[in-house]
């Protein structure tokens, strides 16, 4: 049993028992966690990627020790808005994340299917619920959630606002891509800001706002910089450095600290070395960083690397701070998990063709039904131009969901298939 | 034709364009051809739409934008380029606002504006006035079938157990629109209005706040709710959880995957909660006679009667006295049939006790084969039998967990070993003696060596999954890893107990507990059990003819 995993069973036995102090327990252990990562560090990582990992555990640490000062939200909330009030966003898919890298999340499943909430939902969602629930995810003063990209906001947040009796603020995104549509989540949008002004009971301004979009643009616009030179430049990293990067280009868009990150990761990826023989890979939704197969695989590898993830690759849209509402309407409305299948469809080869992918990986996240119902159909319009493409079943947040020897089986063979293409 | 899936579709429109409008509610017989184009994980309807379709019954085809299952359920069905029209409405997540109604009504002008297109037609407003007419109120007590839609195939065999109304007050069938209609003369109408309406309608799961859907549960003539879900439908199992303890009226959870096929399985546990409610419909046929002449008040020792249980490995039989006193009783695997092993196992059993079968006044049969045994004078379900079992065997049981070979079940009974709740795992084998003959097998054990190796654990090995095959590659893992017999063993009991454990944790904690089905051998399953559950369970001998005494106590009734 290594470290983790004996932190992960002491953990489990403390959150049926006393949640809270399994919180604390948990705000000591990431902090001596990156204590740790400052005295012995991985000469391997890049400067840019340890800053993030410092970022994300400030946040999580954040979110755990000062629950008033955060809000839920969906990952597709807009963050800039929240960046402006000081407000420190946390959805399902990070704070599940946490728990699972962490190696606690299965008490947390445990008390879902008890509460008989249904196995077959995401467990991004149930691992969420199931911490909220024993009570070791702090209450937040407010949350505020979104359709986009899943039903399982839908049921998630409803439930959470009656459970702890907070007030809740719900974004409706259409199902056409039409002006018509961006107005209507626009004006969502406006009331969203003062719903946020009056449960965080801080004024935004508007040049406030205006100044998150612009810095929100800038650290895009260093990102789509970033993937560019990942067709010809390499830096190394870990699976759970790209998971990272969701919640930059997601929850925290728009504050400095990501920005400043935008920075240092194009520096690095400038400076790095050829990618030479790696083969390139476009990854298509979440990811199961704590594979062990899958680290193998990618991580510090010279075999492969997972370069993007349409999830970031999807974000990379251009705001104008002049139309803050409307620049975040229209980021919602035509993100590629909104509506038909076709925007992600069409984000994916732009995105293969934009980092040079050599081929492209589904992951079929058990319960995720918008993109296990859409894999076929994407994988075969993928196909269809060339971008070989695999379809890997798993579970991005329960590991007892993911078969190693398959994973690692399917991998191999699809890094082979591309291998024996390029001769 | 034009069918459709929801509530919320604006119907009417049709009938302003003379054409006819049909849910489509059927449900598919499997998904022979859906399996082949869309993953498995997509909820059975949206996969039974898709079978619709592929079957070249369904031309024209409105849906909505409902949930994800929804969405991609639309994607394919375009993708087969098989209907001659087809259309997703837009639907907004909550009715209260202006901007949501303007919305669904830009939609509702676009279904009209495209229907004109393709069919040639004019849109008659006249007409489309006409088709709103209001609902006649329903009363009386009745059954209400809550959750997600109900098939018509569902609803009919529901209605084939319970003396009540099953009324089905899901997706399609609580449609019930009204608009004020403006003078004849009006040429057009208030797309904001209808979308209103629409709107207005008893919200279902999936709309955004849906607190206005307790009154479906209150309702005081409502005598007793089945709440259906599908598998992989969210919302819907999600809706159950929240609502299970809250609800005062007696609750039937099943769950299909929207084929015939499911329902099948379902019959055992709709006539037990038809039984449990007291609501059982009896032909004629199954109200035989007491054969009282059979009854000498004098010498109750005299009068027997047999129970039999029926089940999918074994079958048991019980003989009674009149005194309540077991005269014989007797277990052999089920094999060559349920009739021909109820048979068998009777004679055996009278056999035993040095009887003859005339002197058997009375048999009553339970188990899955009870409907197939000629024999039987009545036949009771399992649950129902279980539980007047354990009452006898431990008149102070409040739980029944039963694992047997194929599902594993937790009965909730009062003091009169009446069921209260129960519920039922026949989904998956986790959780069954299935699951351990499987990974006995993987280990190359017996039963019998399972039940006692697995006591002298040393290490805390986990098994995660809860699915058979990885479970079984994870053993096959951990053997590889050099771990020790006992304690892969251990592991699995405890994933076995974890399961049941959870089933009896949604029924409440109410002592005492019983253990019954052949897993109530298992020491290593017992121990797991009761440090998860953290109570004792009752064991004794009997436990394992549990069913066939319950049924004996009948046939004496
Ligand atoms: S993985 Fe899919 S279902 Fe889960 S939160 Fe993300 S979009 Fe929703
Ligand atoms: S769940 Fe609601 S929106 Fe979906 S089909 Fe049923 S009634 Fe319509
Ligand atoms: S509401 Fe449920 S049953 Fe209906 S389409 Fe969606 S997932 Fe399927």
């Amino acid at each position: 049993m290594d470290i983790y995993q004996k932190f992960g069973s002491y953990m489990e036995k403390q959150i049926v028992k006393q949640p809270d102090q399994a919180r604390k327990k948990l705000i000591v252990a990431y902090r001596a966690k990156q204590g740790i990562d400052r005295m012995f560090t991985d000469k391997r990582v890049p400067a840019s990627k340890k800053y993030l990992t410092k970022l994300a555990m400030d946040t999580m640490i954040q979110v755990l020790s000062k629950p008033e000062q955060s809000a839920m939200t969906s990952l597709f909330v807009p963050s800039e808005p929240l960046a402006a009030a000081g407000i420190t966003p946390y959805s399902p898919e990070a704070m599940s994340s946490f728990m699972t890298g962490s190696k606690i999340e299965r008490p947390f499943l445990q008390k879902t299917s008890e509460e008989g909430m249904p196995d077959s939902m995401c467990s991004y969602h149930r691992v969420f619920l199931g911490a909220a629930d024993t009570g070791v995810c702090p209450e937040a003063p407010f949350l505020i959630y979104t359709n986009l990209a899943c039903d399982g906001n839908m049921i998630t947040f409803p439930y959470l606002m009656d459970k702890y009796g907070i007030p809740g603020f719900f974004i409706d995104v259409p199902y056409e891509k039409t002006k018509e549509s961006v107005q209507f989540v626009a004006d969502q949008l406006r009331e969203m800001n003062v719903f946020i002004e009056d449960y965080s009971h801080k004024k935004i301004t508007q040049e406030a706002l205006k100044q998150r979009i612009l810095t929100a643009d800038e650290t895009l616009k260093n990102y789509r910089k970033y993937l560019h030179a990942c067709k010809t430049h390499y830096i190394g990293g870990t699976l759970t450095h790209e998971m990272y990067q969701v919640f930059i280009t997601h929850m925290l868009l728009g504050t400095n600290q990501a920005y400043q990150y935008s920075r240092m990761l194009l520096s690095d990826i400038l400076k790095g070395e050829p990618t030479g023989d790696r083969t390139k890979l476009l990854w298509i939704h979440m990811m199961p960083f704590f594979s062990e197969p899958m680290k193998e695989l990618f991580e510090f590898s010279d075999r492969a690397v997972v370069q993007a993830s349409d999830i970031v690759y999807d974000a990379c849209f251009s705001l104008d701070a002049e139309k803050p509402f409307e620049s975040m309407a229209k980021r919602m409305v035509y993100s590629g998990f909104n509506g038909s299948p076709e925007q992600r469809i069409k984000n994916a080869l732009d995105a293969a063709e934009y980092t040079g992918a050599d081929g492209c990986v589904i992951f079929s996240h058990w319960g995720c039904k918008t993109t296990i119902g859409a894999a076929g159909l994407i994988q075969e319009e993928l196909g269809k131009k060339g971008l070989e493409t695999l379809i890997l079943d798993g579970d991005g947040c329960n590991p007892a969901g993911n078969s190693d020897g398959q994973t690692k089986t399917r991998l191999e063979a699809f890094l082979e298939m591309l291998k024996e293409k390029e001769r | 034709m034009i069918y459709y899936v929801c509530k919320y579709t604006p119907v009417e429109v049709f009938a302003g364009f003379h054409v006819e409008t049909k849910p489509l509610e059927h449900m598919a017989a499997d998904f022979e051809h859906a399996d082949r184009v869309v993953h498995a994980n997509l909820c059975g309807f949206g996969k039974s739409v898709i079978e619709a379709v592929l079957s070249g019954n369904v031309k024209e085809l409105v849906l909505v934008n409902c949930c994800d299952s929804m969405r991609r359920t639309y994607d394919h069905v375009k993708k087969t380029g098989l209907t001659d029209f087809l259309f997703l409405m837009d639907l907004p997540h909550d009715g209260h606002s202006f901007c949501s109604n303007e919305k669904l009504g830009r939609e509702i002008r676009r279904l009209i504006s495209e229907y004109e297109t393709y069919s040639g037609k004019k849109f008659d407003v006249k007409a489309f006035f006409q088709a709103f007419h209001s609902g006649k109120a329903k009363e009386g007590p009745y059954i209400g079938m809550l959750g997600v839609r109900a098939g018509a195939e569902l609803i009919e065999m529901a209605q084939g157990a319970f003396s009540l109304p099953v009324r089905n007050e899901t997706c399609v069938s609580g449609r019930e629109i009204w608009m004020d209609v403006p003078d004849v003369e009006s040429t057009d109408f208030s797309e904001i209005d209808y979308a209103r309406s629409l709107m207005a309608q008893l919200p279902c799961r999936r709309m955004g706040r849906p607190g206005a859907r307790n009154q479906l549960f209150m309702d005081p003539n409502c005598k007793g709710v089945i709440y259906h879900t599908i598998k992989f439908c969210d919302f819907y199992g999600f809706e159950y959880a929240e609502i299970k303890d809250k609800l005062e009226v007696p609750v039937l959870k099943i769950e299909t995957d929207y084929t015939t096929q499911s329902l099948g399985q379902l019959t055992t546990r709709i006539e037990a909660f038809a039984e449990t409610i007291g609501a059982v419909k009896r032909n004629d046929e199954m109200k035989r006679e007491i054969k009282e002449n059979g009854f000498d008040m004098e010498h109750p020792e005299k009068f027997l009667v047999a129970g039999i249980d029926s089940g999918s490995t074994s079958t048991d039989v019980v003989i009674m006295n009149g005194n309540r006193e077991i005269v014989s009783s007797l277990i052999i695997p089920t094999g060559g049939g349920a009739a021909l092993s109820a048979e068998k196992c009777l004679l055996e059993a009278l056999e035993k006790c040095g009887k003859k079968r005339e002197e058997i006044a009375r048999i009553v049969t339970t188990g899955y084969g009870r409907n197939y045994i000629a024999d039987g004078d009545e036949s009771v379900t399992e649950i129902t039998c279980h539980a007047k079992g354990a009452h006898y065997l431990l008149p102070s049981v409040r739980t029944i967990i039963d694992i047997g070979g194929q599902d594993s079940k937790a009965i909730r009974v009062d003091e009169n070993g009446a069921v209260k709740n129960f519920l039922m795992n026949d989904k998956c084998a986790a959780g069954t003696g299935r699951f351990l003959e499987m990974m006995a097998r993987t280990l190359g054990l017996s039963l019998e060596e399972m039940s006692s190796l697995g006591l002298d654990w040393k290490e805390d090995v986990v098994i995660s999954s809860m699915c058979t095959v990885f479970a079984e590659s994870e053993v096959v893992s951990l053997v590889a890893q050099n771990k020790a017999l006992p304690d892969i063993i251990h592991g699995l009991n405890n994933s076995v107990a974890a399961k049941v454990g959870a089933l009896a944790a949604r029924l409440g904690e109410e002592g005492d507990y019983i253990l019954t089905g052949g897993v109530a051998k298992n020491k290593g399953i017992i121990k797991a059990l009761e440090e998860k559950m953290n109570v004792k369970l009752y064991i004794c001998e009997e436990a394992q003819i549990c069913g066939a005494i319950g049924a004996a106590l009948f046939a004496l009734q």
